[in-house]
């Protein structure tokens, strides 16, 4: 009997030991991935409470990064992880923390719109949670990778049946797109945590009078945009300009038109609800893929995967298709701090009584053939 | 006792099996997952995106040879110039953008009918199924089938150049899109074209039998040239 004590003893042990050791794991993706604030263009650093109060205090709650330009222009709000786990349209947003001097106009960073997607990985998908780059000072900067959702633990349970003022009807399996800050803007003061994040961006993009937005977004090879800009109708003329010039430029970007039931979608409820002129860019994510190899850095990193690059061989993909070169994450942060930088010149040409300039930031072929290594600002300094 | 142990032992082994087929079934992403569809706009693509069924043709164009006219040469259209669409995909918006890049004049209408041709000598249309296109214009296909035929025939009795513009490559082909081209095929006196869109030779293969020139560009942004010359510029 006290043999048998011990042993339930011991095994209890073993089982708390356990727990603490993969606790702490989770409990380091609710540790904020710091971002280098040295930029002296950088004018304010607020949090999206400031226009969601119900966010205050919550897991929710993100930071907002202005950089304000020495004279009047437009506005542009650039959106990075509204799904924490398409990495690229993150990483250009902070490379535009990091370096961007606006001349006219104002930017306005939020490069973790689901702050709480950043606590979780997606169960079962064998995901990795954190990415790092190694700076030539030989400090490290880590990113956490999240997932799309809003972490269960911030906003739980998820209702059998929902039908939310974004327009879209959640019901069975896909109720959980209820926690999808792509799927329910223009959001709900008083709605759920994610609804709070989503009132957040579109009462800054009214109060602020934000002219272009821009949600940083990735895809797997099997998506049909890849490489397109959606743009809400009103954006088009000047989103089709951008694409233009990416293309005159050698970037094949293509563009096409928001869904008018793309109902809760940043390019079609932004820009039914506010007056900005909403877009959303997909960047080649293969580890995004179902039919991706083994989880790997040179996946995530490089974007090189086999499987993909035999179905591409074979003709089944219409946009994502993958060369044995892949996809890497220094191209898919180039393409999306470019489109931005194609829009805003867009914008500009559109209007020139109200432009919105941006210098300081790397070139294309600096994100490919300096790395993000390169690029990223060493948190030591 | 001895039985209760075979019996334990028989569970242990059936949980063992049944986790191992489970664990290879291998089983179909949900697909929330396999679609980032994170972003995925509703109703993507109409009806009739697949490609076209038949032998690829040998192709024109390249990097080191972007644009080639076949049938004739381009030549300077008359003006004014109306820039429309049948199908509206986002095609028109490109050609419109690039048309403002060379600093075209022209009067820009997606959905322009009989009645707004306002005096035009030449009508550029892009070809191209959207009902993403045709959701935000309001109009069914068949609608849309409908003003294009009235458009068509307001060129032909008023002497109007039709040129097609298929800008869209392989994503605008398919029954739908093709549907949309033919109807303009058969009054265009001219044909420009992303030449991804002409990998069974149908446009150029109708060129040739009509006799009418066909220019095509390896990429889109290859459209410049010929736009200027179009345009006299």
């Amino acid at each position: 009997m006290k043999k048998q004590f011990i042993m339930n003893i011991a095994v209890l042990i073993a089982v708390a030991a356990i727990c603490i050791l993969s606790g702490n794991d989770f409990l380091r993706m609710h540790e904020p991935d710091l971002i280098a604030v040295t930029n002296q263009n950088l004018t304010e650093v607020k949090m999206l409470s400031e226009y969601s109060p119900g966010l205050k205090g919550t897991a929710g709650d993100t930071e907002v990064y202005v950089i304000k330009g020495k004279k009047a222009g437009a506005s542009m709000l650039i959106l990075g992880g509204t799904h924490p786990n398409e990495i690229a349209g993150m990483l250009s947003a902070v490379t535009y923390i990091e370096n961007a001097r606006a001349e006219s106009g104002t930017l306005y960073i939020i490069p973790r719109a689901n702050n709480s997607g950043y606590t979780h990985t997606a169960p079962l998908w064998g995901m990795m949670d954190i990415v790092d780059f190694k700076l030539p000072d030989g400090s490290v900067r880590e990113f956490r990778i999240g997932t799309r959702l809003t972490n269960p633990v911030h906003q739980w349970p998820d209702p059998n049946y929902y039908n939310g003022n974004s327009g879209r009807e959640l019901k069975h399996e896909e109720v959980a797109e209820i926690r999808n800050l792509n799927r329910n803007h223009p959001g709900n003061e008083k709605g759920t945590l994610t609804e709070k994040v989503n009132y957040g961006i579109a009462n800054l993009i009214r109060t602020e009078k934000i002219d272009i937005t821009y949600d940083g977004h990735e895809a797997g090879p099997e998506f049909l945009r890849v490489n397109y800009l959606i743009a809400h109708e009103r954006a088009m003329p000047v989103g089709s300009m951008a694409v233009m010039n990416a293309n005159i430029e050698g970037l094949p970007f293509a563009i096409d038109l928001s869904g008018k039931t793309s109902y809760g979608l940043s390019h079609r409820a932004l820009g039914d609800n506010t007056e900005t002129l909403a877009t959303l860019f997909e960047t080649l994510n293969p580890a995004q893929g179902c039919r991706r190899g083994k989880m790997s850095k040179e996946l995530v990193l490089g974007g090189i995967d086999q499987n993909y690059v035999d179905i591409t061989n074979r003709g089944l993909l219409s946009s994502g298709e993958l060369s044995a070169e892949g996809s890497s994450i220094n191209q898919r942060t180039a393409n999306h701090a470019v489109m931005c930088r194609e829009l805003m010149i867009a914008f500009s040409e559109s209007n020139p009584d109200k432009p919105i300039e941006v210098s300081g930031m790397p070139s294309y072929d600096d994100y490919i053939n300096k790395g993000l290594e390169n690029i990223l600002l060493s948190i030591n300094k | 006792m001895k039985n209760s142990k075979i019996f334990t032992v028989v569970l242990l082994l059936l949980l063992a099996v049944s986790m191992l087929v489970t664990a290879c079934s291998g089983g179909q992403a949900p697909a929330s997952s396999s679609e980032p569809a994170s972003s995925a706009p509703a109703g993507i693509e109409p009806s009739g995106t697949e490609p076209a069924e038949a032998g690829k043709v040998e192709r024109h164009t390249s990097d080191d040879n972007k644009v080639v006219t076949l049938n004739g040469e381009l030549k300077a259209m008359e003006t004014p110039v109306l820039l429309t669409s049948v199908g509206q995909s986002a095609d028109v918006s490109m050609l419109d953008a690039l048309l403002k890049k060379i600093g075209a004049e022209y009067t820009f209408n997606t959905t322009a009918k009989a009645d707004d041709m306002g005096g035009a000598k030449t009508i550029i249309i892009a070809t191209g199924a959207s009902s993403k296109g045709l959701g935000a214009a309001g109009i069914s296909a068949d609608e849309e089938k409908a003003r294009g035929k009235e458009l068509l025939q307001a060129c032909k009795d008023n002497e109007v150049t039709v040129i097609m513009a298929h800008l869209g490559g392989t994503s605008r082909r398919g029954k739908l899109s093709d549907e949309f081209s033919d109807m303009v095929l058969e009054y265009a006196s001219g044909i420009i074209m992303v030449e991804d869109g002409n990998d069974d030779g149908k446009f150029s293969d109708f060129a040739k039998e009509k006799n009418i020139p066909i220019t095509l560009v390896n990429k889109i942004a290859d459209c410049i040239d010929p736009l200027k010359t179009m345009f006299g510029k």
